[in-house]
């Protein structure tokens, strides 16, 4: 996806092109080029000098993912007690080892950033208006919490695909958005790391 | 989002570039038409010609509003003939339908026959494949239905469907591989017409105005979230779900023997919610969807999005069990009974444990040998991003609304691959017309299928059916507020 990712910002370079060509043509009438009032100008440029840079993607970023990753430590803290499946115990605790150092890395950015660890509107999703893909309800933690045995991995794998899937979202958007060298590099790894638990994960649920 | 603009913009440009300036303005939509096989032309004539087509089957339909009763709750609202579901229409593949559209109803309407592989005029989409049938005027459909399978159909105009206007269409295989000895057809709903002083158009001019951030949620639904779906489970709420036109507290009995193998037929008719589907006590064995067989495979549950359909053969044991159709993520239910002995009625409120078992994915489905695409590669591959998000209720396919002068280009014998890339937050049940293409590695043949957030649905079809063909999300308000587009064959 990286490779799709780059590719995609080459063109997109070559898009403004185009649509001046498409413009000068005289086509689209307004409507049909909708988008392009908000093409060009909401876009935020990181600061010219600025090699340890961060932007206003890199901060929403951090602050978002430590909340995501909480609450996929969270899930995997109950699978230590509840998951019957010896594999989806272990990735369980896989996952947790990954995503507690990663919340301690994120947070030290926002702290040398002077920005607040705190995460807009708590971090916590508006029904409809998904800041955060992949959160879980407080109603589905509670209905997790209360499943066991095979009920609970079947939940748990099902919840924590959902979970990952908004992660990796998360992790593309800042690759394309971001401007801080390390905050891409770990959104880079958590797409990876994440993609491939995904998979992992529906070859576990395939055999529940 | 402005990523996703430009991606649209670029792809603008490089369909007009494409399109020479063809395609280029719109304004002159009988040039852009004279690129494309219409659907009244020869090539969509003779496709028809080639179908094995038998006897003619007569079906009247009357578009009508009038009184329903769902079980104790009578409301106004608009159905085929005084019923909803609409009164099932059953043929035998080859036949020919030739169904009279009387249509009574204060609006323009039309049918389109979902999922069938039909001649494109008779699909039914105003202002492409015909024009739309104006208020106390009649239309007359005639196609041959080829394929054997369960499939619906519904109005293309509006949120229409989103009444009760919608009923089963069985195509019954004259040489049927199944072995089982009845049939039970379920068709599921999300109601709200007529109830509280709301109907479908007024909820969708309430949500096209977009969610506000000072809370007025013009009549948006609030918590409804789904971890299967991947997040927001739908946009509107309903007061009731139905199956077979029942609520939940006046449900529908299927009545049957221990031991009797039952092809369940299940439709999902609903506007704006996905069904999760169990039958207490039971396991079920999935054997088609969409119409066409896939390698039997057993399950708890289904998962089933607007406009799909499943069927599952089921042996049924002795008692009393719940059919229940989970309103997934909104927290209520249509359900009815399964009695083949005696035992005190489920209520409403009860929920098997299969509805938290095993829930077939696209991935565990095969399709029957028969239905297998052929090996071949992908002779033009075709990218559409689902856009848009609840904010501005700007539903669309690359960041471009509806507009029935922008057309996908296709070959008849091409091999087209379509890639569905949903770069929103919600979920999309996507539909082609006209075709039925195969879903990511296992080929599993589909009409419909469910696109999950941030996740992408590569599928293949084969161009044998020349016309003019529309794709879009089957949220009837995601498809009004404008995620359509269409497909077009060059001449």
């Amino acid at each position: 996806m990286t490779r799709i990712t780059s590719m995609r910002r080459a063109l997109l370079t070559g898009a403004a092109a185009l649509a001046t060509i498409a413009l000068a043509a005289g086509c689209g009438d307004g409507d049909d080029m909708g988008g392009m009032n908000h093409g060009g100008s909401s876009q935020t440029s990181p600061s010219a000098s600025t090699a340890a840079a961060f932007n206003d993607a890199d901060v929403q970023f951090a602050q978002m993912m430590i909340v995501h990753h909480q609450q996929a430590v969270e899930m995997a803290t109950l699978a230590d007690t509840r998951a019957k499946d010896a594999e989806l115990k272990q990735l369980a605790t896989q996952i947790k080892a990954a995503q507690e150092p990663e919340i301690t890395t994120m947070t030290g950015w926002l702290t040398a950033w002077g920005q607040s660890t705190a995460a807009p509107d708590g971090g916590h999703n508006m029904p409809g208006m998904n800041e955060m893909p992949g959160e879980m309800s407080e109603e589905d933690m509670k209905k997790l919490e209360a499943a066991s045995g095979t009920e609970f991995d079947r939940m748990f794998v099902q919840m924590m695909v959902a979970h990952h899937n908004g992660a990796i979202q998360m992790a593309r958007d800042e690759q394309q958005k971001g401007s801080n060298t390390d905050a891409k590099a770990l959104a880079a790894a958590i797409e990876k790391t994440q993609t491939a638990e995904v998979e992992k994960l529906q070859s576990i649920l395939d055999r529940l | 989002m402005q990523t996703i603009n430009r991606r649209a913009l670029l792809r603008a440009g490089l369909a007009a570039a494409a399109a020479g300036s063809l395609a280029a303005c719109g304004s002159d939509d009988k040039t852009t038409a004279a690129a494309f096989v219409p659907p009244d032309g020869d090539e969509v004539r003779e496709a028809e010609a080639r179908r094995k087509s038998g006897t003619v089957r007569e079906v009247r339909l009357t578009a009508t509003p009038g009184p329903v009763d769902l079980g104790g709750l009578t409301v106004q609202t608009w159905t085929y003939d005084g019923t909803a579901p609409g009164r099932e229409v059953r043929v035998k593949a080859g036949e020919v339908v030739r169904a009279t559209l009387v249509n009574r109803l204060p609006q323009e309407t039309s049918v389109h026959w979902h999922g069938l592989a039909l001649r494109n005029n008779a699909d039914g989409v105003p202002g492409v494949t015909q024009q739309p049938i104006t208020a106390g005027t009649e239309y007359v459909y005639e196609f041959t239905a080829p394929h054997p399978g369960t499939y619906w159909f519904h109005p293309h105009h509006g949120p229409q469907l989103d009444r009760g206007l919608y009923a089963p269409l069985v195509v019954e295989d004259p040489a049927e591989p199944l072995r089982y000895d009845d049939e039970w057809v379920v068709v599921l709903d999300d109601w709200l017409d007529g109830v509280d002083g709301r109907d479908p158009d007024t909820v969708l001019a309430q949500v096209r105005k977009g969610m506000n951030m000072s809370g007025d949620m013009g009549g948006h639904a609030m918590g409804m979230s789904s971890y299967l779906l991947g997040g927001d489970a739908g946009d509107v709420t309903y007061p009731h779900f139905l199956l077979n036109g029942r609520l939940a507290t006046a449900p529908a009995t299927y009545q049957g023997k221990p031991g009797t193998r039952v092809r369940i037929r299940l439709i999902n008719a609903a506007g704006d919610t996905a069904f999760r589907v169990a039958l207490g006590e039971h396991r079920m064995t999935v054997t088609h969807t969409d119409g066409f067989p896939v390698e039997p495979v057993d399950t708890d549950a289904l998962l089933i999005g607007m406009g799909e359909r499943y069927d599952v053969v089921v042996t049924l044991a002795g008692g009393v069990f719940p059919l229940v159709a989970a309103a997934e993520g909104k927290d209520a239910a249509a359900f009815a009974v399964v009695r083949t002995g005696s035992g005190a009625t489920p209520t409403a409120a009860v929920r098997p444990k299969e509805l938290n078992g095993r829930i077939v994915a696209y991935r565990n489905l095969t399709p029957a040998e028969p239905v297998r695409l052929s090996a071949k590669e992908a002779d033009r591959t075709i990218r559409l991003e689902l856009t848009g998000g609840m904010e501005r209720y700007d539903w669309a396919f690359n960041g471009q609304p509806y507009d029935p002068k922008r057309i996908e280009p296709v070959r008849t014998g091409e091999r087209v691959r379509v890639d569905y890339v949903n770069t929103t937050t919600m979920w999309h049940p996507i539909h082609l017309h006209g075709h039925t293409f195969a879903v990511g590695k296992t080929g599993v043949r589909k009409d419909t299928a469910i696109v999950l957030p941030g996740q992408t649905l590569s599928t293949e079809f084969d161009a044998d059916n020349p016309g003019l063909w529309m794709a879009h999300c089957h949220n009837v308000y995601h498809a009004e507020a404008g995620m359509m587009t269409l497909f077009g064959y060059r001449r």
